[in-house]
């Protein structure tokens, strides 16, 4: 209600009349008042958004990184990429191993609300039935693999389908296209992808690479969040593959040779390498084991993985070419006569009469074979192996010298391949000698070494008396596919080139007419030796009955010798000798390999000797 | 300002010398005039506080930011997109080569051999090289026996 404004004027003065001095009227002081509580208000409401400003800047300025960091420890996860595996090619850029980049798929099934349908959506992508599914989703786990090795393409459609709960980690599958090719050297990788023998093993730095570093947003349980990127702090680099020395072919027939001579010969393990005689290169090299013959130190077949296409004969990813050492026998008769033509102390012309026994320090030597006292020249006491000829002229050489021959040709020391678990061999030394090992020692009695040992010293002859290292890796291949050539392995020489001339006409008539006439290749001039050795108790200081490893070494063409090749079957039956077992294997893979890399013939024909016939020596046809 | 004050200010100081008439001729606003002839934003400018203008340039930093980072979310979904195309590639590429070395690794073409009913020979027979520089004998001709001719032609 509204007075009038004639009142209203004729009232307030009066009202200001009645009032002291000095004091407001009430209206004023009530508007004094409001305005201050207005005042206050305001001052408290402008404190209260001061307070929330100072407190914002505070949570986003000031503590932000902590904050930041707070929220990241929660959420944020580093992750590693696992880096691609370098792949592992043979000579003539063949693959034999390589990784093929795969996911895992992995599930947070808390995340998952209806497992049945997820299950049957995701059971093709996965390959895995429904049925199977089913459970993991059902786990109530938190992180399920489903499957550890999927194709990225199915991978993406998995992305694509966004499928609730499920993530996908980057991982790689190691494939060897050649099944069990060369699986001695090769080796294999754990499931977690590192190496777990051979060069996967012993090259694992390299074929690593360095694994990358991601940060991804993630559940608890490790599962990413829908709809975030990861963030890459460091891309994988992807590991070096390797070139190796291997050709795959001659791998193949090396194999497939000794295999099949495995299982005619009823052996329990051989192990075979061809060599280029001039670089060291090892072109083949095969291990294997014929699970046919009972052998209680082989797992069951079953534990086998892959097969070489022969039944019962697997590729065995212990190389026994150089994990094995094994007493040689008459191949390690190389050693007296090298250092016997070195010292001239013999010439292959120089005559011996050889008993087929004799009597050192109360123990019997005798030959292999029963026969009168013959006068043998060195070079025939090398053809037909006598053992006691042999002896004759490791007497003549003496203790010393004889074991300045066995350092000479590359034994006592790994021979430096780059393959792991390189036996080193058991050698004789001369605190150690007692004087029957002056007849033991020269026959591969009582001294361990390993087969490449052996194919190594007879390269040597072979490479006019020059040494070279073996080697297996050839170069490296960067990521950019760049081949860096390894350095030549280190070569040294061991024997002047006289003597190993003279040694190549003596092994020579090894082939042509002595004890290893079935390595003799048609077309080719083949030089080589013989062993067959006893195989001794472990632990104990004698032979196991019946039990031999029959060896053959050689290289060809005699007369430029391109290729050196050793074979060693362990524990043939009933057949137990080098030149009858392993020889042929020899004239087989060397009878491929000469003509696979088109070495020219020797002019000649040399035809192998039957038993007990006559030998046609450098017959030439031409 | 209310009646009520009006009146108490006109009793407080009744000497006040009266106020002229207003004029009945409408006087044109001061403020009216300034903007008469101006822009839309000269009447924005005119009629936002600085605070308005400070408080609208903050809100549309704000939403330039929002949509920065939406354009930027985009980019790194498409960057990991295509990322994710490379790594496919990448691994059928590597399947693909497994698949080849398989095909031409010697134990497939052995069996594909086999397969075809090619046998290995039992022995590679090397022939021997010839100098070139010495003559071949010359060959020995002989006449084949040939078909009998038909009679009549």
């Amino acid at each position: 209600m509204t007075a009038p404004r004639s009142a209203g004027s004729a009232r307030r003065p009066a009202v200001a009349s009645r009032r002291p001095m000095g004091r407001p009227p009430i209206g004023e002081r009530a508007g004094t008042t409001l305005r201050r509580r207005v005042r206050i208000i305001r001052a408290v409401v402008l404190l209260g958004v001061a307070g929330l400003v100072v407190q914002l800047v505070n949570l986003q300025v000031l503590r932000a990184p902590q904050f930041e960091k707070l929220s990241a420890q929660q959420l944020l996860s580093t992750v590693t990429v696992p880096a691609l595996r370098g792949a592992i090619y043979d000579r003539n850029g063949q693959i034999l191993a390589m990784s093929v980049p795969t996911k895992v798929v992995v599930a947070d099934d808390f995340q998952i609300s209806q497992p049945t349908t997820e299950a049957a959506a995701l059971s093709p992508l996965l390959g895995v039935p429904t049925e199977s599914l089913v459970p993991k989703l059902e786990k109530r786990h938190g992180y399920v693999v489903l499957s550890s090795s999927v194709s990225v393409a199915r991978a993406t459609t998995i992305a694509t389908d966004a499928f609730p709960g499920i993530t996908l980690l980057d991982s790689s599958q190691r494939t060897y296209p050649d099944g069990a090719l060369a699986e001695s050297v090769l080796g294999g990788t754990y499931v977690n992808g590192a190496g777990s023998a051979g060069l996967e093993y012993a090259d694992q730095q390299l074929l690593a690479g360095q694994n990358g570093v991601e940060r991804v947003f993630q559940s608890p349980n490790g599962v990413s969040l829908p709809s975030t990127a990861p963030v890459i702090l460091q891309r994988p680099i992807p590991g070096t593959g390797l070139e190796l020395t291997l050709d795959a072919p001659l791998q193949y027939v090396t194999e497939q040779a000794l295999g099949t001579e495995l299982v005619d010969a009823n052996g329990v393990s051989g192990t075979a390498i061809v060599m280029d005689t001039r670089t060291g290169q090892v072109l083949a090299m095969s291990s294997l084991v014929n699970t046919k013959q009972p052998d209680s130190s082989l797992p069951s077949p079953s534990a086998w993985p892959t097969t070489t296409g022969i039944p019962g004969v697997f590729e065995t990813q212990n190389n026994l070419g150089v994990t094995t050492t094994y007493e040689p026998g008459s191949v390690f008769k190389i050693v007296p006569f090298s250092e016997g033509l070195d010292d001239g102390v013999i010439t292959p012309t120089t005559k011996f009469a050889v008993p087929d026994a004799v009597l050192i320090d109360g123990h019997v030597f005798h030959d292999a074979e029963q026969h009168g006292l013959e006068h043998l020249s060195a070079t025939q006491i090398l053809e037909y192996s006598s053992n006691i000829g042999t002896y004759e002229i490791s007497h003549l050489l003496g203790e010393s010298r004889l074991l300045d021959g066995v350092q000479r040709l590359g034994f006592a020391q790994p021979t430096g391949v780059g393959l792991p678990g390189e036996s080193a061999d058991l050698l004789m030394n001369t605190a150690r000698f007692s004087p029957t090992d002056i007849a033991s020692l020269p026959i591969g009695q009582v001294d361990a070494v390993t087969p490449l040992q052996v194919l190594d010293a007879y390269n040597t002859i072979a490479n006019d008396g020059v040494f070279v290292t073996p080697s297996i890796v050839r170069g490296h291949i960067g990521p950019d596919g760049t081949v860096a050539k390894v350095s030549a392995p280190a070569a040294r020489r061991a024997l002047s080139p006289l003597v190993a001339q003279e040694l190549v006409k003596m092994l020579v008539r090894v082939v042509a007419g002595g004890t290893g006439t079935q390595a003799a290749v048609s077309g080719y001039t083949i030089a080589g030796k013989t062993g067959t050795a006893q195989i001794p108790y472990a632990g104990r200081p004698a032979y196991i009955p019946g039990a031999y490893n029959a060896t053959f070494v050689g290289f060809a063409p005699a007369e430029h010798p391109v290729l050196s090749m050793i074979v060693v079957i362990q524990r043939p039956t009933p057949v137990i000798y080098g030149g009858s077992v392993s020889a042929p294997v020899f004239a087989r893979v060397m009878g491929y390999a000469l003509h696979r890399y088109g070495v020219p013939t020797s002019g000649r024909v040399i035809a192998p000797t039957l038993a007990g016939g006559s030998v046609s020596f450098l017959q030439d046809v031409t | 300002m209310t009646a009520r004050a009006t009146a108490t200010a006109r009793a407080i100081a009744p000497d006040r010398p009266a106020r002229p008439a207003p004029s009945l001729r409408p006087v044109p606003s001061a403020r009216a005039s300034r903007t008469a002839p101006g822009t839309l934003f000269s009447r924005l400018r005119a009629r936002l506080s600085p605070v308005g203008i400070a408080a609208g340039i903050v809100i549309a930093c704000l939403l330039a930011v929002v949509v920065g980072n939406m354009q930027l979310a985009a980019g790194q979904l498409r960057l990991s997109q295509l990322q994710a195309q490379v790594v496919a590639l990448q691994s059928s590429e590597a399947a693909q080569q497994v698949t080849a070395a398989a095909l031409v690794s010697p134990a497939a073409i052995a069996k594909d051999v086999k397969g075809k009913g090619l046998v290995q020979p039992s022995e590679i027979l090397h022939i021997p090289p010839a100098s070139l520089e010495r003559r071949l004998p010359a060959p020995t001709f002989s006449y084949a026996p040939c078909c009998t001719l038909t009679p009549g032609r």
